[in-house]
């Protein structure tokens, strides 16, 4: 059964329509990229993938409603105004998933775990507004991680991070997905990124979505279409360039 | 001066203002952390004006000025998000109409009001020194109250206010839980209105917690800091105002609010000599 299942979903808000007629599955253990062009939906395709967001029409199903979700925004989204540190933020983060605070238990095993793997050992006791904004991003993961996703939603994570920290950060989402199985939904614009490391592609072009297998999707006729200019898809041995002709 | 302190607070009607101030300031510097961190300090500002609103409705209609604070505080709350998110005018926008209606409209409703100046003129200015038993019941309930709900329920109101959209994520009823800290800082700000005045007030929501997070980045220090430093401005304020014959809420206001110039004097001295010690040992 798929993790979450669109049936003709249409999406919008106030008098404006976004997406119309979405059908998709996102099966469990696949790792899904999601492109387009700027305000194709992106946005609001994640947000009622999270159930914030009401369908207008056609239904949104997911596998279990008891499936946890981790959701990492884009790092603007995020006030560094708050005065805690990395790992006090994670043991509060997975508080918060328990009733009542004083009775919840802060999973110091699973903090230190997600710690190491994110790489944010030397950074657990320093305050958000001491971290660079690829750390802070990483921050951001291990939060999502903390809570033992099922499904993990990264909402263009790698925006306005240098080449290398963010060929770092998608070869990390893909080790978690290899190694803890997670199920994820992955936007971003980097194409040649998301090339080499998704299953599936969705596309979403004027209002509607088109899926399929990364390979099939992301074709130089297809991407020329969305974007609206010509653009060369070259695959060497081990990599994808996707680039304006 | 232990003996002078005794003798000013030998009055009853002293140790009630000290009572309820500490525990107004407290509360108040409490709820002001959440005020600056998640950067609403004007809608601090527009609430007692509304609440205001609440109690020369109150008074005009001759009904208990406590009920009308309360009632000004919770519709001015449900109103104003109720209109937040309208995209023709910003959030900022809508606060500011509720200040600037709060604050006019309060003053022609006393203006046609049949109860006294001074009676009415209390809730505005604050006139700590007259708080009464009940006051002292009523600023108890509620910092009791919040307090609980604080306690049993802060890793929610952090992440709602950190990060709404990964609370959302996580099943955490963000509308909720807004609604029940914007709640909780209309009923203290009415009960402490209506006790001690809207400049105190304020004052004690945004002087106290300023000074905490410029002092310290780290919560509990912060939250203790907040705290101590309103229920202490309170007292000194107080004391003040009674061996200066001073106006008892603005002494106390004022107190707060010289508490961030203060501390962050403090905070200066002590890295200076810190990094002087520091220099003389490496």
């Amino acid at each position: 059964m798929s993790i979450i299942e669109f049936n003709s979903v249409t999406l919008g808000y106030a008098n404006k329509t976004v997406l119309e007629d979405v059908n998709l599955k996102v099966e469990p253990g696949e790792l899904f990229g999601l492109v387009g062009p700027n305000g194709s939906g992106k946005t609001t395709l994640l947000k009622a993938m999270l159930g914030q967001l009401k369908p207008w029409s056609g239904s949104v199903n997911w596998k279990t409603t008891s499936s946890r979700w981790g959701y990492v925004p884009q790092r603007e989204q995020v006030d560094p105004i708050w005065p805690v540190t990395v790992q006090k933020l994670l043991r509060m983060t997975v508080r918060s998933t328990q009733t009542a605070w004083i009775f919840s238990k802060e999973k110091p095993e699973i903090v230190e775990q997600v710690i190491e793997m994110t790489g944010l050992k030397k950074f657990s006791n320093q305050t958000l507004e001491t971290l660079s904004g690829g750390e802070l991003q990483r921050v951001l993961l291990a939060r999502a991680l903390v809570v033992e996703p099922d499904i993990l939603l990264l909402d263009e994570p790698t925006a306005a991070m240098d080449l290398v920290a963010a060929a770092h950060f998608l070869d990390l989402i893909v080790k978690l997905h290899e190694i803890w199985e997670i199920t994820v939904v992955l936007v971003s614009h980097d194409l040649s990124a998301l090339a080499d490391r998704t299953d599936r592609i969705g596309i979403l072009r004027c209002g509607n979505l088109y899926s399929g297998p990364t390979d099939s999707m992301l074709t130089s006729k297809n991407l020329s279409d969305v974007y609206g200019r010509s653009l060369k898809v070259e695959k060497t041995t081990d990599k994808t360039v996707i680039y304006p002709d | 001066m232990l003996s002078s302190l005794l003798e000013i607070y030998s009055f009853q009607f002293m140790q009630y203002a000290l009572a309820v101030g500490m525990l107004g300031g407290g509360l108040l510097a409490f709820l002001g952390i959440f005020v600056h961190l998640r950067r609403i300090v004007f809608l601090g500002a527009a609430m007692p004006q509304v609440i205001g609103l609440g109690i020369a409705l109150a008074v005009f209609f001759a009904l208990p000025p406590l009920g009308g604070a309360v009632f000004g505080g919770a519709a001015g709350i449900l109103i104003l998000s109720m209109l937040s998110g309208q995209r023709r005018i910003s959030n900022e926008g809508w606060i500011g109409l509720a200040y600037a209606a709060g604050g006019s409209f309060s003053v022609v409703l006393i203006a046609l009001s049949p109860a006294p100046d001074a009676t009415v003129l209390r809730f505005f200015t604050g006139d700590v020194l007259g708080t009464g038993l009940y006051d002292l019941y009523y600023t108890l309930a509620v910092t009791i109250s919040v307090g609980l709900i604080f306690f049993w329920f802060w890793s929610r109101f952090v992440m709602c206010g950190f990060d709404p959209s990964m609370a959302m994520a996580l099943g955490i009823k963000v509308k909720f839980w807004d609604a029940l800290l914007f709640f909780c800082l209309a009923i203290s700000l009415s009960v402490i209105m209506n006790t001690a005045g809207g400049m105190l007030a304020f004052s004690m929501l945004i002087g106290p917690p300023a000074a905490a997070l410029l002092l310290f980045r780290d919560f509990k220090k912060i939250i203790i800091t907040a705290i101590l430093t309103g229920s202490l401005a309170a007292f000194v304020g107080l004391t003040l105002s009674f061996t200066h014959d001073l106006p008892g809420g603005p002494a106390m206001a004022s107190s707060a609010l010289l508490t961030v110039p203060l501390l962050y004097l403090v905070q200066k001295l002590i890295a200076a000599f810190t990094s002087l010690i520091k220099k003389f040992t490496d």
